[in-house]
């Protein structure tokens, strides 16, 4: 499909195509048969690549990151904007005291639902509210006077915020969705890319069960299971992989189609970034000579060149996390397996799509190739389409042969391909650090953020691990160096602060270790049982107190009174933490509670957030 | 990040090694709940032994909307005209994809800075010609007007950029204003007038020319030639919603204009369809009577 979209990249209007498009139209939809009936062939591919069940964390980040930024947008969208709150954007762009009165913007804006509802009749059929449904409606298509459209934002601010905390997550991500789409379905006037990406995803959200990690709905299950009786922490539960599949279909096409799209002389040349820059409606502060000198040094040039190749040939990142998948469970022989003769046919199936997109690539070539030269590289123009047919229908088995001997015969290189250029450190880093360039030196809205919301759906269970134990980390100190007592003493503070710095960014220790010292009765050991599930870097120790609730521990009996006051002992420090104080420094360490934490250092409000923190964490 | 990972399932993903080693403590000892419940690994999987999400008939049931999506969506994305055409066509009639897209929210175009980042600064002059030829500048545009830095995301602007192509937007645009307009000052003005501005970027050798081989002393954006020109003027009184309609006018708390004083919209609706139908069908019978 990538082939093709390239074959179509010049796509031109005024280029008659009519004596190719029937044939072509009727080989891509054989194409995509071929592709579902390799599927049919090979059924235990398909269910391994969108039918297992993943780990929820990553899609609970990005629930998280992603609904953190729609909640903003439309925060901005509502408080920005005009002069005062009466001229606000809200007015402006949603109620009928702004750019568009309802039946305008129910006439342009809202698909069938002009036609299937009247303002003094209402509906003729109870169903017909399903057809316009099935089109762009919008509740505010029906009204939208400011005192209802702030009711729809106040709901939607509600829905989002709960989805963000997991209270009801299915339910909340399926209403957040709705709400959010009536307010960019009243008219689209304002969009930007940003927008679009929210709609996509926001779509697919309601599809993952993100709401399975990092949530009140699994923390709420959690401790029902443990305070019920449960011998041991329950582990999350595992979710779905399809719809995060999905997902990475979608990002691939956004940047591939993005990056096909930008043909223009400027991304060729590498000037474009310089144009970008110097836009008024789009940069920080307007700074041409540092964009200039930034053109002339060659790094906006070359960044150019970069973004453009990186946007278009994304998609490999997919292809390269098949095959680190199918390596490594090729090596631990869990890759899923067939019977030969089921894999001579599909390969046989698969080649049949292929070759059809070689034939429609050659076609592609024939037309928007180069369309004012006569012989594009060398070859004239009525051998375009054997010649490109060929090469592509070769393609696959060429790499194949490459792939099967790097593997064989230059392992080390056969890794660096897989793990690094075909790898998502290189892909998704990179990325990452365009989205942040581009957000901080320009302002398009929330593109670049919501583009990095994403970014955390990629992620493994593993890695979101290692972030955690990361965050959690400190930097180890390095030994006093003799080697500086070359540098000339004016630069030996410098280059000892560099050097300082980056040897702790590049050597970790692991952060203070918490111990939560509690009550040895049963009900006690199962309410400091709970604090594991907000222990996100695992700095936690737990320490029976052999004073409280003597003879009962031994029986492993609960007391009525409830759990034991819980202490905290904090490494390196001689005091037991009790109370507010207690909840305080757990603050510090459980991801969940660092909404708090910054007010958690003000006296007397840091004890009261403490023993708020403790009735949340089920303590008190 | 480790690429081992690449589309890990749940078969392997490791316990949750929580790190709790036994502290011991001082004289107690750890009971059997105590080491699973707070010493123990907290496991990865709830359903050790299940590798897939769904039974059978719930995979079959999932299959064909995974694959209704994902080839709707890489079809929606191939260029709409050309070669490729013809199959979005297809798409279109036999899987009722178009709408499925547009019901989902997930139509889209990704042509940001494509196929070039504008090489001009475009901005939409508006302004209000009053009933006596006065005229003023509603300062819609951001032509030296906008604080820096620019921090919050400024949709008036991406509007007014819009209202330079999207001429089907102008009217629409025009007539808030004259609402605006009645609203404030009571009256109507006389028209909307818009008159496109823009400059120039230089270009990279143009700009080091002008600073005489060092660029890093940049441009002045204000010291830019603007060009500028009208592109449309919208009358207020005989354009449709340029005017406040009776029920804004009462919310203002302003008086009741004058009969025909509004252009509102009418809209066909199925009740309009049904009243045509019924007065076919009494001329059918009337002709069937005669």
């Amino acid at each position: 499909m990538i082939g093709l979209l390239l074959a179509f990249k010049k796509d031109k209007p005024s280029i008659d195509v009519s004596a190719h498009a029937d044939d072509v139209t009727t080989l891509i939809l054989y194409a995509i048969v071929l592709l579902i009936a390799f599927f049919v062939v090979r059924p235990e591919l398909w269910r391994r690549i969108f039918l297992v069940r993943v780990d929820p964390r990553p899609a609970a980040l990005m629930r998280i990151a992603f609904g953190f930024v729609v909640l903003w947008t439309f925060l901005d969208l509502a408080f920005t904007g005009g002069q005062g709150a009466a001229e606000s954007n809200f007015k402006f762009l949603f109620t009928d005291e702004g750019l568009w009165l309802t039946d305008m913007a129910r006439r342009n804006y809202s698909g069938n639902l002009k036609t299937l509802w009247d303002p003094e009749q209402g509906f003729e059929h109870w169903y017909d509210l399903f057809k316009a449904l099935w089109g762009r409606m919008s509740i505010l298509h029906f009204r939208s006077d400011p005192p209802f459209v702030m009711a729809v934002f106040g709901a939607m601010y509600t829905c989002l915020t709960l989805m963000i905390l997991g209270v009801r997550t299915r339910l909340m991500t399926v209403l957040s969705w709705f709400l959010v789409e009536s307010a960019y379905r009243y008219s689209p006037i304002y969009f930007t890319g940003g927008d679009t990406v929210t709609r996509c995803f926001m779509f697919l959200g309601m599809f993952v069960n993100w709401g399975q990690a990092y949530s009140f709905d699994a923390w709420w299950r959690r401790r029902k299971a443990v305070l019920g009786g449960a011998r041991t922490v329950p582990a999350l539960r595992l979710i779905p992989a399809w719809p995060m599949r999905i997902m990475y279909v979608q990002l691939a096409i956004i940047y591939c189609a993005t990056g096909l799209l930008k043909s223009g002389k400027t991304w060729k040349t590498g000037t474009a970034l310089y144009y970008a820059l110097n836009l008024d409606h789009f940069y920080r502060v307007p700074a041409t000579g540092l964009v200039g000198a930034g053109h002339f040094s060659g790094l906006l040039p070359i960044s150019a060149i970069i973004t453009h190749w990186w946007e278009m040939l994304f998609p490999l990142v997919i292809l390269g996390m098949m095959i680190n998948c199918y390596e490594r469970e090729r090596r631990d022989g869990s890759w899923p397996t067939a019977a030969i003769w089921r894999r001579l046919l599909g390969w046989l199936v698969f080649m049949s799509a292929w070759v059809i997109g070689a034939h429609v690539a050659g076609v592609g070539a024939h037309y928007y190739l180069l369309p004012k030269d006569d012989a594009p590289f060398g070859i004239p123009r009525e051998q375009l389409i054997p010649t490109v047919r060929m090469a592509v229908a070769v393609l696959p088995v060429v790499l194949l042969a490459l792939y099967v001997a790097l593997r064989r015969f230059l392992p080390r290189i056969f890794d660096f391909v897989r793990t690094w250029l075909l790898g998502r450190r290189v892909w998704l880093v990179l990325g990452f650090n365009l989205h942040v360039g581009i957000d901080i030196s320009m302002n398009v809205g929330v593109f670049a953020n919501v583009m990095m919301s994403v970014y955390f759906v990629w992620l493994s269970g593993a890695e979101i691990d290692l972030m955690w134990r990361t965050l959690f980390s400190r930097g180890k100190d390095p030994e006093p160096q003799e080697r500086f007592k070359k540098v000339p003493p004016k630069l030996r503070r410098i280059v000892g602060f560099f050097y300082r710095h980056g040897y702790r960014a590049t050597h970790r220790r692991p952060g203070k270790r918490y111990t939560i010292v509690h009550g040895a009765d049963d009900t006690s050991l199962r309410h400091a049982a709970l604090l594991r599930c907000w222990d996100l870097g695992y700095r936690l120790d737990f320490q029976a107190d052999a004073d409280s609730n003597d003879g009962d521990a031994a029986e492993g009996r609960s007391t009525p009174a409830g759990p034991a006051p819980l202490r905290v002992i904090v490494e390196g420090r001689s005091e037991v933490l009790s109370g507010g104080r207690a909840g305080q420094a757990l603050i510090k360490i459980f991801p969940g509670l660092w909404v708090l934490r910054p007010f958690s250092w003000i006296p007397v409000v840091g004890p009261a957030l403490g023993s708020l923190a403790l009735y949340v964490l089920k303590q008190k | 990040m480790s690429e081992d990972d690449d589309m890990r399932d749940s078969k392997e993903d490791q316990p949750e090694s929580g790190g709790s080693a036994a502290v011991p403590g001082a004289g107690a000892e750890i009971s059997d709940l105590a080491q699973t419940l707070l010493h123990s690994d907290i496991p990865r999987d709830d359903k050790p032994g299940h590798r897939f999400a769904y039974p059978l008939w719930g995979m079959l049931l999932v299959t064909p909307v995974i694959l209704y999506h994902t080839s709707v969506l890489l079809v929606h994305n191939l260029p709409s005209k050309g070669l490729a055409k013809q199959t979005q066509d297809w798409f279109a009639k036999h899987l009722d994809a178009k709408r499925y897209m547009r019901a989902a929210g997930s139509n889209q175009s990704w042509a940001m800075f494509a196929p070039n980042p504008h090489r001009s600064n475009i901005f939409m002059r508006v302004e209000v010609v009053k009933e006596d030829g006065g005229v003023v500048d509603l300062e819609h545009d951001i032509y030296g007007r906008r604080w820096y830095p620019y921090l919050w995301y400024d949709r008036r602007g991406k509007i007014n950029r819009r209202i330079v192509d999207g001429k089907g937007y102008r009217r629409h645009y025009a007539a808030w204003v004259c609402r605006q307009w009645e609203r404030q000052h009571d009256e109507l003005p006389d028209e909307i007038r818009f008159t496109k501005l823009w400059t120039r970027i230089p270009s990279p050798e143009e700009l080091m020319k002008q600073t005489k081989g060092k660029p890093w002393r940049g441009y002045d954006p204000m010291n830019l030639h603007l060009n500028e020109r009208e592109e449309d003027a919208i009358r207020c009184n005989s354009t449709r919603h340029a005017q406040l309609p009776p029920y804004l006018r009462s919310r203002y708390g302003m008086e009741p204009a004058e009969d025909g004083h509004f252009r509102g919209l009418y809209i066909r609706t199925w009740v309009d369809a049904a009243e045509d139908g019924d007065d076919a069908e009494r001329r059918k019978r009337k002709g069937k009577n005669k």
